[in-house]
């Protein structure tokens, strides 16, 4: 399997990523090159074999319903780059007609 | 001062004949020398460290003291410190100041170690060369044209560049060993789940392991007895009594078991790195040691598994980089969706994004079963192929990775032959195993790494093995000219 100009740009809008539109043929070089070497994989037939997520079978660990660690709430909100009574800013989503970047 | 290891510099400052102000002191001069050569660092704590160093001297005097008391360290930049800046080596967090200690640091903070800094790393620990750093690259102090491996190569410079005794450093595929060996000291990946993960930024969280960077097995064993042991705050962390790696540091070898893996001496290794990992071999038979011919027959899917169960584990951690709640975000975004993709696009290095696309790919709907739970069932595969290994040996040896340092910028256009560069170490971490990188000769004046591998939590074996190599040979006190 290869990806085309066309799948570089889908998933780099699935992944949030501005990829500038002469960045695309490089990136499709290199992530073929990428799926090349993972091909590698289809010469193992693994049809009858449990996929393994974790190199243990861990199961999650259960705990009381109670606090453990206190709030540090106040303390993260003052890493936002923009903030406001306790609330983080973004742009917004509907853009507005006369106001598009309110919260910037 | 600088040329003695931890376990010598704990004996020193218990028996009082230095102190840890004038030890600290000496290694932030070392520091302020030599870090704009080698660039290891990204912050240097001068302040916390002359406190901290104190406050060690206090507890010495007063008898209060553990054995890595005023003792300096380097944490790589992913562990989170309080109120010290924790970047990842990325533009993405270059404000971000972390509210809270990983708890490494903070159980290494207990044990009375001293701070000297944040290290280098390739960003987000992508990287086996150190030059995916938003700070830039990394020298190897060995020769200063060359890499010092990644993506705890900050951590490893510094090691072996005398301007630390100890170090941490974080290992997904090798990131620990493989700068190890390309800077010629001992690198330990301990077991997965043996070392808490909290606080430590995630890369590939099945994967990423915390583990110790110093000049001797033994220096790792101090190390790994204050990080090791369960977490509660990391659900992965296994609740599982740590043993005195100390205690059994000096245990005869006779009777251990060493499988040489047929598919790791294969073409492409050099003449030279064979030669040098069988004298390795040699020398621990003549302890009482037998060798074993074993294979590991499915080495081949160990890359393909990992560059996809990896890249599709990163494309879900860094997600959460978004311009929104901390790090990077772009200026004017005109909406929500421009904002997100521009603080990221302009955040991340080019290697993030490469495997952050890959990962996202590999992910999406119609390629998920062809690629990663094909990924899944290739890892048992791998795993399987260990504990057949372990029926017959007690430990693995190899070489670390396949070449000695390589020149820098040689592999940054071609990211495959980037990724050739853990070709040995990448199984040990889709295993969960402990892997452990030492000294082993030189190569044209490069340090060369021989690895072992155990099965899961025998860290101890692991270091005893390599602390009675090091009691037989002389390379790991080598040191590049500019700690001499």
């Amino acid at each position: 399997m290869s990806v085309s100009p066309e799948d570089v740009r889908t998933v780099a809008r699935l992944a949030q990523l501005a990829i500038a539109p002469e960045a695309v043929e490089d990136l499709q070089g290199k992530m073929n090159n990428i799926l090349c070497l993972v091909e590698e994989m289809n010469r193992f037939d693994t049809k009858e074999v449990l996929p393994m997520a974790h190199s243990f079978e861990l199961c999650q660990r259960l705990r009381e319903d109670e606090i453990t660690q206190e709030d540090v709430s106040l303390s993260a909100m003052k890493l936002a780059p923009c903030s406001e009574a306790n609330l983080y800013l973004v742009p917004w989503v509907m853009p507005a007609s006369d106001d598009k970047t309110r919260g910037e | 001062m600088h040329q003695y290891t931890l376990a010598e510099l704990s004996r020193l400052l218990h028996s009082k004949a230095i102190n840890s102000v004038e030890l600290t002191q000496h290694y932030l001069n070392r520091i302020k020398q030599y870090n704009t050569r080698l660039n290891c660092l990204i912050t240097i704590t001068e302040e916390e460290a002359m406190v901290q160093a104190k406050k060690a001297d206090a507890c010495i005097q007063q008898g209060k003291s553990m054995p890595l008391t005023g003792i300096p360290i380097i944490h790589k930049d992913i562990f989170c410190t309080q109120g010290i800046k924790t970047t990842c080596a990325s533009k993405m967090l270059d404000n971000f100041i972390a509210p809270y200690d990983a708890t490494v640091v903070s159980k290494l903070n207990i044990a009375g170690m001293v701070l000297l800094g944040k290290a280098n790393m390739d960003e987000f620990a992508m990287g086996s060369s150190n030059e995916n750093s938003f700070y830039g690259q990394v020298k190897n102090p060995w020769d200063e044209t060359r890499v010092p491996g990644g993506s705890s190569g900050g951590s490893a410079a510094a090691v072996a560049a005398r301007l630390t005794p100890s170090a941490t450093g974080t290992d997904t595929g090798g990131s620990i060993r493989q700068p190890a060996a390309l800077s010629g000291i001992t690198g330990l990946k301990p077991t997965y789940g043996r070392v808490s993960r909290y606080g430590m930024i995630a890369y590939a969280s099945s994967l990423d392991q915390g583990g110790p960077l110093a000049t001797t097995a033994e220096d790792c064993a101090y190390l790994l007895q204050t990080m090791a042991g369960f977490d509660p705050y990391d659900s992965t962390s296994v609740e599982r009594e740590v043993p005195d790696y100390l205690a059994t540091l000096n245990n005869p070898l006779k009777g251990l078991r060493i499988g040489l893996v047929k598919e790791y001496f294969s073409e492409g290794l050099s003449a030279a790195m064979r030669e040098a990992i069988y004298a390795v071999a040699k020398t621990l038979e003549k302890e009482g040691a037998t060798l074993v011919d074993i294979s590991l027959k499915r080495t081949a899917l160990s890359m393909p598994a990992y560059y996809v169960i990896a890249p599709a584990e990163c494309s879900s951690n860094l997600s959460r980089f978004d311009g929104v709640r901390y790090g990077y975000r772009c200026e004017n975004p005109h909406d929500l969706n421009d904002l997100y993709a521009r603080s990221r696009q302009e955040g991340f290095g080019e290697e993030v994004k490469r495997r952050i696309l890959i990962g996202t790919y590999v992910l999406s709907a119609g390629y998920y079963d062809a690629y990663y739970l094909k990924a899944q069932q290739c890892r048992r595969l791998i795993h399987d192929d260990f504990q057949d290994a372990f029926k017959s040996v007690d430990v693995i040896l190899s070489p670390t990775s396949p070449t000695t340092a390589f020149k820098l910028g040689e592999k940054t256009k071609d990211p495959i032959s980037m990724y050739l560069s853990d070709q040995y170490t990448l199984a040990v971490n889709l295993a969960g195993l402990p892997g452990l990188s030492m000294p082993a000769g030189f190569i044209d004046n490069l340090p060369v790494g021989a690895q072992l591998i155990g099965n899961h939590f025998t860290e101890a074996r692991l270091l005893n093995i390599a602390h009675r190599y090091q009691q037989l040979t002389n390379w790991h006190k080598q040191m590049p000219a500019l700690a001499e």
